[in-house]
């Protein structure tokens, strides 16, 4: 008899990352900005004898003075630059040169996603976000707290600061044993979000519809009308993406930060399709495919209406769909387990 | 090179070795039966579609199948008997019943959109989801022993499943999707838990029910569950075993062993399901000529009096005179006395003259049809509440 196969969930598959662990590297400033510099002398932008100030680098690569100096005393220990009496530090063992503040600056931001300057918080957040939605349709799940802090190598503050954050989410709760609990996505949670997202994301629409960037909104609708072009065969990460730009970055630039909150916390069930997509074939798709070009078409040309009208209906008949996909969601096997998250049933 | 062969996923019901041994003799290609239960056939049909052609089990599995795109539409104009097939003895589109929530003709016809749903499409030859065949009406079966515990004039109800004069005497399915409907109908009739919809619970009415049932379990109320047909037939054929959810077949097989055991007709009305044929989303086309005519032949005449003999029925009847002796069609069919000894289907008698089958004829049956199986909304939290029922 054949074996059945796992499913594949967000977090172990997920199209968007190749390993579901972060590159803990670059968790602390200094690190990032040691790495940066480092690879920058190895690769001989930065040649040998160029001089190396505090001030100028923290300038540069916009992060504060703090970290910049220790990144530039740990190159030091590693004999890749050296001191220079008081005046910063040289590169190699070459004589000091002069570079111009412009060509030092393209040097250091010529890649300005080397450095990724958010909270070590946020740099797991989104990880652990997917892990936990991507077990949600599966059962009740306990997060463990040391187990999430191993496997992801943060301090027992950092896996508080996320567990608040995805408790602010609602899509974790503390039992009466104060165990972080992960509740089950029932169809009942999947029609209320949907009617809360029916609710606000519409006027949402209407709220950032001007101020959205047209070359963003011109990149968008390419992506989908190339989806649309190999439906069935696109590849389904391709359609997650669309997604998360659609209800995701769509609304980044939202004043009203209670409404972007409350979105947000609504938007759990958006794990479905991808799951759904990554263990059986496109074939539902296109006409949510066809809504989301109109959406940005309509907002391109300014009329932010039919795009609001558009998207209240997309996500009326997004119900249907959604329920029928997390019927069969309930069939697989629960996923291959995350170390950190128990199964309670 | 490719040798003529079909592959057929299904469980014990309708997947028998009669069946096998017939279709060996009628149809001119190889057939694999693959028998698995339940649960594992569903499992292998919504996950690998490439691992069978055909696929044979309930009608409300096609909500799971056709969402995951395991499954492709049959085209009615190769099905020959096509306008003589019958939903649960009724012709296409008719009502159900008091059962009609969910009848397994809403997910019958491919709509224009790609959707399934109970009108036809505006294609004249329709395409549909699958092929409907056999059917029938459950309940549960009790031994003469219980019997003789009963009140003056007490009717068999569903509530006798978690009732606690048989304490540690009753056996289920393993399987929840005929098991937690027939709870819901015993928790229910019992007034221990409001139930709107037996076939469609909520949250808080799979929550009340499991209430009951894990006290129950824990008690051990419950003996045994039971995986297939026979093992079904052997927990009710020992000692410990009184009263039990069990399919026609398994009554049968007792009955063949001399078993002196009642089918019930319950005051609520029975659980019904409907079964039928789907062609994998993978086949290729030549193995798409092969499935189309073990399709065609599974309505001929010949697997409807096999299936008859296990109290099954099937979608298309009229063939069955010819393969049934009247006798057989009295019984089986009709709701008439039986005026000589019937065989079941592997030969064995199952019926004595005399006997009259419960509920009456088909139609009779069909129409106290109080729940149709289904898979419900809050299929994913059930599963789990069931998984933790079955470990408590």
């Amino acid at each position: 008899m054949a074996t059945t196969p796992s499913p594949k969930t967000a977090a172990q598959h997920g199209p968007e990352r190749t390993d579901a662990r972060p590159v803990v590297t670059g968790a602390y400033l200094y690190d990032a900005v040691r790495d940066l510099l480092a690879r920058k002398i190895h690769s001989g932008e930065l040649p040998s004898g160029a001089v190396l100030k505090e001030g100028t680098v923290s300038t540069h690569v916009g992060v504060s003075r703090a970290p910049v100096r220790r990144a530039l005393a740990m190159l030091a220990n590693d004999g890749l630059i050296r001191g220079a009496d008081g005046q910063g530090y040289i590169v190699g063992q070459g004589k000091p040169i002069r570079m111009s503040n412009r060509r030092l600056h393209d040097i250091l931001v010529a890649e300005p996603e080397d450095i990724d300057r958010s909270a070590t918080w946020e740099r797991i957040f989104t990880t652990v976000l997917d892990e936990v939605l991507s077990v949600m349709p599966f059962g009740t799940y306990r997060i463990q707290e040391a187990e999430l802090g191993r496997y992801h190598d943060v301090s027992r503050t950092v896996v508080r600061e996320v567990l608040w954050r995805l408790l602010d989410r609602r899509l974790i709760e503390k039992d009466r044993k104060s165990h972080w609990i992960i509740g089950q996505m029932t169809a009942r949670s999947v029609r209320d979000s949907l009617e809360m997202r029916r609710l606000l994301e519409p006027q949402a629409l209407g709220n950032v519809a001007a101020q959205l960037d047209r070359n963003w909104l011109r990149q968008l609708e390419e992506r989908i009308a190339i989806a649309l072009a190999q439906f069935p065969d696109c590849n389904p990460s391709k359609i997650n993406m669309i997604e998360r730009d659609m209800f995701g970055a769509m609304y980044d630039g939202l004043r009203n930060a209670r409404m972007l909150g409350s979105i947000r916390r609504n938007q759990f069930a958006l794990i479905i399709p991808t799951l759904f997509r990554q263990n059986f074939p496109n074939r539902d798709d296109r006409p949510d495919l066809v809504t989301y070009g109109q959406i940005v078409q309509q907002l391109q040309s300014g009329t932010a209406e039919a795009a609001q009208v558009l998207l209240r209906m997309h996500l009326e008949r997004a119900e249907r769909l959604t329920l029928a996909r997390l019927r069969v969601l309930s069939l697989l096997p629960p996923p291959v387990s995350i170390p950190y998250l128990f199964s309670t049933h | 090179m490719k040798t003529r062969s079909l592959r057929v996923i299904g469980t014990s019901a309708t997947l028998t070795e009669e069946i096998r041994r017939q279709a060996a003799i009628d149809l001119p290609f190889e057939i694999n039966f693959e028998i698995l239960d339940g649960v594992s056939c569903l499992r292998r049909g919504v996950m690998m579609p490439e691992s069978y052609d055909v696929y044979d089990q309930w009608f409300h599995s096609v909500d799971l199948l056709w969402t995951a795109g395991a499954i492709q539409p049959i085209d009615t104009k190769r099905i020959f008997r096509w306008p003589e097939v019958r939903i649960a003895g009724q012709p296409v589109g008719a009502s159900l019943g008091k059962g009609r929530n969910l009848a397994p003709q809403d997910r019958l016809y491919i709509q224009d959109d790609g959707t399934l749903g109970p009108k036809q499409s505006s294609l004249s030859s329709p395409l549909i989801s699958m092929l409907p065949t056999t059917y029938n009406m459950d309940s549960f079966a009790y031994t003469r022993e219980l019997s003789a515990e009963l009140k003056d004039g007490e009717l068999p109800s569903w509530a006798w499943l978690i009732d606690d004069r048989w304490h540690g005497r009753c056996t289920l399915s393993l399987d929840p999707a005929s098991s937690v409907v027939e709870l819901a109908l015993a928790v229910r009739s019992a007034g221990l838990v409001d139930i709107e919809n037996p076939a469609d619970l909520t949250i808080e009415e799979i929550d009340a029910l499991f209430e009951v049932l894990m006290s129950r379990k824990r008690t051990g109320h419950f003996t045994r569950l039971w995986a297939s047909t026979e093992d079904s037939a052997r927990i009710l054929a020992g000692t410990s075993c009184v009263i039990g959810s069990i399919w026609s077949p398994a009554f049968y097989t007792l009955r063949g062993m001399g078993q002196d055991v009642v089918y019930a007709a319950p005051v609520e009305g029975y659980r019904g399901w409907h079964a039928g044929l789907c062609l994998s989303a993978r086949i290729d086309d030549h193995t798409k000529d092969l499935a189309y005519a073990y399709l065609n032949w599974w309505l001929d005449g010949t697997p409807g009096a096999i299936m008859a003999r296990q109290g099954y029925y099937i979608s298309v009847v009229e063939p069955l005179r010819a393969t049934m002796s009247p006798a057989e069609w009295g019984y089986w069919y009709g709701g008439e006395q039986s005026t000589e000894r019937l065989p079941g289907s592997s030969g064995v008698t199952v019926v004595q003259p005399g006997e009259l089958r419960e509920g009456g004829s088909y139609l009779q049956r069909v129409s106290n049809v109080s729940v149709w199986s289904n898979i419900m909304s809050e299929q994913n939290y059930l599963e789990r509440r069931w998984r933790e029922f079955l470990d408590a």
